[in-house]
């Protein structure tokens, strides 16, 4: 399997300038990529083989090696940066990540996993609701934060939730 | 607009942007094992990007959100009007830094 990297790379930039452009956010880009992507992944395994997407996968880490060392080549130009690998692909790593946690005996009490899932989140959508002020920005967030608590609602269950919502309401009282 | 209506609203957003790269890269010739490398691509640079800024607990989060997504769109390339579309040229600026984020 072989790709055209210059016209990869440049594929690669106008999207993310057209989504820049159009005002979404990096977590609507990711979620964009990733949907797109599984769509793609299960066309094309209805006709490769498993061999053909595994290779096909690897090639994906290899490209994203050459990418990385453009970049960094680039920046190092500019800000002299330390260069950060990446070893991703598109297994799914953050399940792979979470049991490495566990691994590491990083055992978290169910409820105190979904309190800490929330506040995370949490912050960084008040950090990005602060840096933007926007009626429009603010529906999308809202919109973003009703889905994770669907999750979190799954996962943990309503009772549990509520009463995480409960402890962040008292402390925005409080504060 | 009421909660729903937003909801849909954004949700549509979304939708538009998919359809609209997806179609982006079969007018620009790429194949299908390109689109899917070209995505793949973007979607581990920008994973890694976010896992700095949200952590694992927030990108399984987001994960999901996006699974969820997938299963109940389903076949959205469809259901989206192409009359709803309005496409924005590519540029050909070739400078891959990222740096405008």
């Amino acid at each position: 399997m072989k790709v055209n990297m210059d016209r990869i790379l440049l594929a690669l930039n106008n999207i993310e300038r057209y989504l820049f452009e159009n005002d979404y956010f990096d977590v609507e880009k990711y979620v964009i990529y990733m949907v797109l992507a599984l769509n793609r992944r299960s066309e094309l395994a209805e006709v490769l083989s498993d061999d053909d997407i595994e290779k096909l996968d690897e090639l994906v880490v290899e490209l994203l090696a050459m990418l990385d060392n453009i970049q960094i080549s680039k920046k190092e130009k500019k800000k002299n940066m330390r260069k950060v690998p990446i070893v991703d692909s598109m297994k799914d790593d953050a399940k792979k990540e979470t049991e490495n946690k566990k691994e590491e005996d990083l055992i978290i009490e169910e409820g105190e996993y979904a309190k800490k899932t929330i506040e995370v989140v949490s912050e960084v959508l008040i950090q990005k609701l602060s840096e933007e002020i926007d009626t429009e920005k603010y529906g999308e967030l809202y919109y973003i934060m009703k889905r994770l608590r669907y999750v979190a609602v799954k996962k943990f269950g309503e009772d549990k939730i509520k009463k995480i919502e409960a402890m962040i309401d008292s402390k925005l009282n409080s504060d | 607009m009421n909660e729903n209506e937003e909801a849909k609203s954004y949700i549509l957003s979304i939708l538009m942007a998919m359809n609209d790269i997806d179609r982006r890269l079969q007018m620009y010739g790429f194949d299908d094992i390109d689109i899917y490398v070209i995505l793949s691509i973007l979607r581990s640079k920008k994973r890694e990007m976010l896992m700095k800024e949200l952590g694992v607990l927030g990108m399984n989060n987001l994960d999901a959100a996006a699974y969820i997504l997938d299963k109940e769109i389903g076949n959205f390339f469809i259901v989206v009007d192409e009359d709803d579309l309005e496409l924005l040229p590519f540029d050909d600026d070739n400078d891959v830094d990222g740096d405008e984020e």
